[in-house]
Parts: C-alpha cells; structure tokens; sequence
C-alpha cells in the first residue's frame, strides 16, 4: 500500500536544499564544492550551512543529516510536534557511521577515552540521534546495509506505517566524506582519478561524495488527518539479494532484476507504468553493466534511465534517499537532467541512458546496489491535487 | 502471529564444519555445497560472520526448511555495536601503515553487512536483507521488521540474527553503561576478527515447515517502554534479548510473556495450532 511523503529535505553536492537541487543536476561540469580525498581521489562535498556545523563535536554525518532533517520537518509541517508516540524513525548509513570513527578507534588504542569521546560515538548512530533529538517514542533503526541503506530506510519506513506500527516515520540517509570509506573504495581500486561518467564506455569508476536526504513518510489517515498533500507517495519497495559476491554485483544484473519486478509487483504495476528510472549508476564497470542489463530485460528501450551521481558523487548509505528525493523533484518537475557526462555507448549495454528531457511520468524507479549482492528498488508515484494544501 | 520453526546459537569458538556439514546434507543438498567449497566461501571472514554463519546453519537444520524455500527467505542480522573487531583491522593498517595502505580484502570484509551477505551466499539465499545497529533496541527491531515482512507478504521465511563481538570497544562500552569509564584491559586484543563472538538465530515463517513446528508467538509494541535511550543504555549482556527469547521458546508451558526493549512476545506450544 502506498505511503504519502508529506515532507522532504536534501543536502547534497548537486545543492544545499530540495529547491536548488534540480539546478544543481544541470550540466556536465562538476559540482560547485570538489576537492581530493586523503588518497588523492576527487571528492564531492555537500555544503553543510555553518548554522548545522558542530566543528567536530559531532559527526559530520549527523551535522547533514540534522540539516535535511529540519528542512523535511519544515516541508512537512512538523515542526512542533504534538504527539510523538507514533512517530518513528529510520535512517540508513554505512562507512561514515559511528562504527568507522578513526578518531575513536584511536583513541582506544592510545588509552585515551574520555567521557567526551564516548559521548560523541553515542551521538553517531543516526537514528538514535533523531529520536533523542525530537523525543520520539516510536521505534529508531539505524540500516547498515552499505550502499543501499538509504533506499532500505525508506523500504523500512513503509512497512512499520502499513503495520500500523506508525503514523509517521523519518526516514533517510546521512554519510560523509571519510577516511575509511575513501581509503577502502581507493584500496579496491573502484574510484576514477577523473569526473565520473556513469554508463559511458570509457566509465573508470566513482567519486564519492557526502550528503543527507529525509523523507516525511506518513499514512493517508495521518496525511488527511494534518491536511497535508504533496501528490507524492511512495508506491513499491522491494529487496532482492545476488548471493555471490561480497563486493561485486551479479555481472547480469539478476539480483537488481528481482527487487525492480518485487517492487513492481508490490506497487500492482507493469513494467510500462514506470516513466523513468534514476539508476545507481555509480561510473564503476560493474555496477553500470549490471543495472544496464536488468533494464534491457525488464524495460528494453521503453523507459529512459540515467544516473545522477555526476554530480552527487556516490554517497554511500545516504545515496539511496537523496536519490529517492531527486525522483520525486523530477517526477514534480516532469522532466528528467539525463546521464551527467555520458558520451559513448558501452558495446555491453544494450541501451543508452537518457538525454535531459522532458517527460510524463506518474510513476518512477529509483535503484540502488550495495556490497554483498544488496539490491533494492524503490518506486514513486506523483499524483498531483489541485486541491491539496501544498503543491 | 508468526512461528519459530528453527533456533541456533553459538560462540565462535571451536570448528563450525561439523554443523555445517550436517546442515549441507540433510536441508542443502539442492545447493550442491560441500566442506571444502564452504572452506574458500568463508575464508578471510572474521569470527562476527562465521558464528553468523554457524548460528544460520543450525536454525536451518532445526527447521528442515528446504532449498526451495530458503531461496526466498529473507534475512535480518541486528547488532549493537556491529563487527568492531574486523573493522579495527582495516583501520589499524591505515593507522600503522599509512591512508593508502588499506587492504581491500579487509575493507570488503568490514562492509557491516558482510555477515548478512555470507549467510546468504552460504546457503544460496536470494530473499531481502537487512542488517541494522542499535544499541540495546537491536533485537526488538529486527523481530518487529521480521513481523511486518512475514504480515505483509514481503516473505514467507526470515532468518533472524543478533550476533556480538567481544572487542576493546564493548569492554569499555560495558564499564561506561554501569557508569564508569575504563580502559581496555591489556588482555584484551586490538583488532582481532578471531577474537569471541556470539550469534543466535530464529527462523521465523507464517506457516509450518515440514519436519518442525516449535512454537508460535505474538508480538505487541508498546510506545510507554520504548522511551528514547539514555547514552549509557548500552550492554550490560549483549545477548541478553535473543537468550530471553530463546529461553522462553524453548520452555513454552511457561506461558509467561517475553518483554525485551519495549516489545511483549507471547508464546504458546505449537500444539494448539
């Protein structure tokens, strides 16, 4: 059953909010904050607003997500909460998180851990924060499920308010440019020493970027209740695992393949339905053969695709909810930016992804893929009422 | 309600062959694995992912579920402080070696969810996955997703994981959860993936499996005692939830319910079905 998104904040490479955004998607130059890793990769950095920087007391995972947070609090009327007992919460991560804290870790090994330091890897664990922080008395759950924790948040989030668990649930993603994630992606050799061209031919890996999305996710009775209509819901979700590899996906995209027809069939839609796809697309060999193959199988030609991390960077665990954010600013917008830098059509993938254009959608598929054979795909639906409070 | 149809458990020590190799044979033979291709699966994981894996075999033995059925299955694993150790690894070489100097079979390895995609490699499962990190609401939390997927059709079968390391970390978390704050004792190794670890698991489903049918429970949440944590509401005994669940399944005349982190478990003996 769909859920309604009552409420969205983004924070991203491609802009500071929802509202810039779209601009920010425009074009193959690179986003407007790059800069190297430690190892001397480019990286994307999202810019956080000096209002939400904690100067290292926090996490800079949870300094964006509180940033993307308080803008879906804003979007969705919540600022004041009057009954949280209903209210959950639901956020994916994955390196960045409090379990790769170096300084943490350093800190154990050194025989240095204070009061401070320990107050600072409890503030880590982004769900947890968020029900502190807004006093919520419905359940917090923190996905780790790598790449695709973002997409599994919002996933989760549907299925705790069709439960009756919850009336609302804050779900989404947060993850940060960090030396351990940047170290290991560079030590697996999948980061591109240039902007990344995601599908194109000559595609040589990722960059990766950092950023934070949540989504306002709430029952129609909850929505109607708060006289809250934005048109957009979320329509399908569903997971499906490769079983083959612990950081490789399915070379024929058969794992992506399952969770895209699941989710199909969880919305009650046919392939045709789907008006575009915003693909993983990561701009690594792998991951870009995979989706294109599944897409020919399940779409052929009939349903443009792209990727948006050209300008996004691949953020990791917060990826799958600020791409889940993007397609429901194009499915508003109804049009699509096409594939940042794609030139030439890899000989391995049937088709090509799309140009900017513009389109009528009323569903869209957002994909994601993560570490151990994790696939998930999330669809969207934009419903416009003329008589709705918010448009 | 929703029945338990198979439990496992284990601490990492000793060889996991003996049970898996029972597993393999009586419930996995449609899956063609033998010891020595389990051997190259699991070879460079920690002790986190083989009591996973160790703890997942016996369930699956316990059920009898068949290969048929576990390709659909879905998989939880819920942790309170995740794999600390095998991450310590990776980041002690960047520490001791250099930024550039990360091992990529180490970093592929601390993927949080490597204990969820062994399993499912292991035993050739294609069903969602999800692993989650949540100090003491863990277990709650993977029981209460284990019920809305089994309600809602997501899928028949889950096998339900909380699996915990012994590590400096949770050695200090521990002393700073009874209010005090203290180091980690020199016995303790520094980034050690074979260093303890503890799994239990449930096979959760909606339906009976053929040659098991332990027990049946319902779940009710209540909002009053999940009040957000305090910062120091950590571990006191990491597995605390999952024995009590185990516990109370394994003696099901008891008939009292099972409270853990805010949600009530009722259990009744597989015989009133």
């Amino acid at each position: 059953m769909s859920v309604c998104i009552t409420g969205m904040g983004c924070l991203s490479p491609a802009g500071i909010n929802c509202a810039v955004t779209w601009n920010g998607l425009q074009g193959d130059d690179a986003p407007e904050l790059t800069g190297l890793s430690e190892t001397g990769q480019i990286v994307f950095m999202a810019p956080l607003s000096p209002a939400y920087d904690s100067n290292g007391r926090l996490h800079r995972s949870v300094d964006l997500l509180t940033q993307a947070l308080d803008e879906a609090l804003a979007d969705a009327d919540l600022n004041v909460i009057s009954d949280s007992s209903r209210i959950g919460v639901c956020i994916g991560t994955t390196s960045a998180s409090f379990l790769n804290d170096m300084d943490f870790h350093r800190k154990l090994r050194e025989h240095l851990v204070d009061e401070k330091s320990l107050k600072r890897f409890f503030s880590g664990n982004p769900a947890e924060y968020v029900k502190k922080r807004l006093a919520l008395g419905g359940p917090a759950m923190t996905v780790i499920n790598a790449c695709a924790s973002g997409a599994d948040a919002i996933g989760i989030a549907m299925s705790w308010l069709n439960a009756g668990i919850c009336d609302i649930v804050i779900a989404g993603g947060a993850d940060e440019i960090h030396s351990v994630s940047g170290a290991g992606f560079y030590s697996l050799g999948v980061t591109s020493q240039h902007l990344c061209r995601p599908f194109d031919r000559d595609r040589d890996g990722l960059n990766l970027g950092e950023g934070a999305a949540v989504l306002v996710l709430e029952t129609t009775e909850s929505a109607v209740r708060r006289k809250r209509d934005s048109g957009l819901y979320v329509a399908g979700y569903a997971a499906a695992g490769d079983a083959r590899h612990i950081t490789q996906p399915d070379p024929d995209g058969c794992g992506i393949e399952r969770a895209i027809r699941n989710a199909l069939n969880c919305a009650g839609l046919k392939t045709e339905d789907i008006g575009f796809i915003n693909a993983h697309g990561t701009g690594t060999i792998h991951n870009d053969l995979a989706e294109g193959h599944a897409f020919a199988r399940i779409f052929a030609d009939k349903s443009p695709y792209f990727s948006t991390k050209g300008k996004t960077g691949h953020t990791l665990g917060a990826a799958g909810a600020i791409e889940a954010v993007i397609t429901a600013i194009m499915l508003r917008k109804q049009q699509i930016p096409g594939s940042c830098r794609y030139q030439h059509q890899d000989p391995d993938i049937p088709f090509r992804p799309a140009a900017a254009m513009k389109i009528t959608a009323e569903y869209a598929l957002s994909t994601s893929l993560a570490f151990g054979g994790c696939n998930s795909a999330l669809i969207l639906k934009y419903e416009p009422n003329p008589g709705g409070t918010k448009l | 309600m929703i029945l338990i149809n198979g439990l496992g458990f284990c601490s990492s020590s000793g060889s996991m062959m003996q049970e898996l190799t029972a597993a393999t044979e009586v419930n996995l033979a449609v899956n063609n694995l033998t010891e020595d291709r389990l051997k190259k699966q699991l070879r460079g994981c920690g002790a986190f992912v083989t009591a996973g894996v160790r703890a997942a075999s016996q369930a699956l033995h316990d059920s009898g579920i068949s290969g048929e059925r576990l390709a659909t299955t879905g998989i939880i694993v819920a942790s309170r402080l995740g794999d600390q150790n095998t991450t310590s690894e990776f980041i002690d070489d960047l520490i001791d070696y250099g930024i550039d100097q990360g091992s990529p079979l180490k970093f592929a390895n601390s993927s949080h969810n490597a204990a969820a995609s062994y399993i499912a490699k292991v035993f050739n499962i294609y069903g969602p996955a999800i692993t989650s990190v949540n100090f003491e609401a863990s277990f709650a939390n993977g029981l209460i997703l284990a019920k809305c997927w089994l309600e809602q059709g997501t899928c028949d079968n889950v096998l339900l994981l909380q699996i915990e390391s012994c590590s400096p970390l949770s050695e200090v978390l521990v002393n700073y959860g009874k209010g005090c704050i203290t180091l980690p004792s020199e016995t303790t190794a520094f980034a050690d993936s074979k260093a303890q670890c503890m799994a239990a698991c449930f096979l959760l489903g909606n339906q009976t499996l053929s040659t098991s049918n332990r027990v049946q429970i319902s779940i009710s949440r209540s909002a009053e005692q999940c009040a957000a944590p305090a910062e120091t509401a950590v571990i006191e005994t990491t597995m605390a939830d999952p024995v009590r669940l185990m516990s109370a399944v394994l003696n099901p005349l008891n008939e009292q319910p099972v409270t853990i982190s805010g949600i009530t478990i009722r259990i009744a003996t597989a015989d009133i079905l």
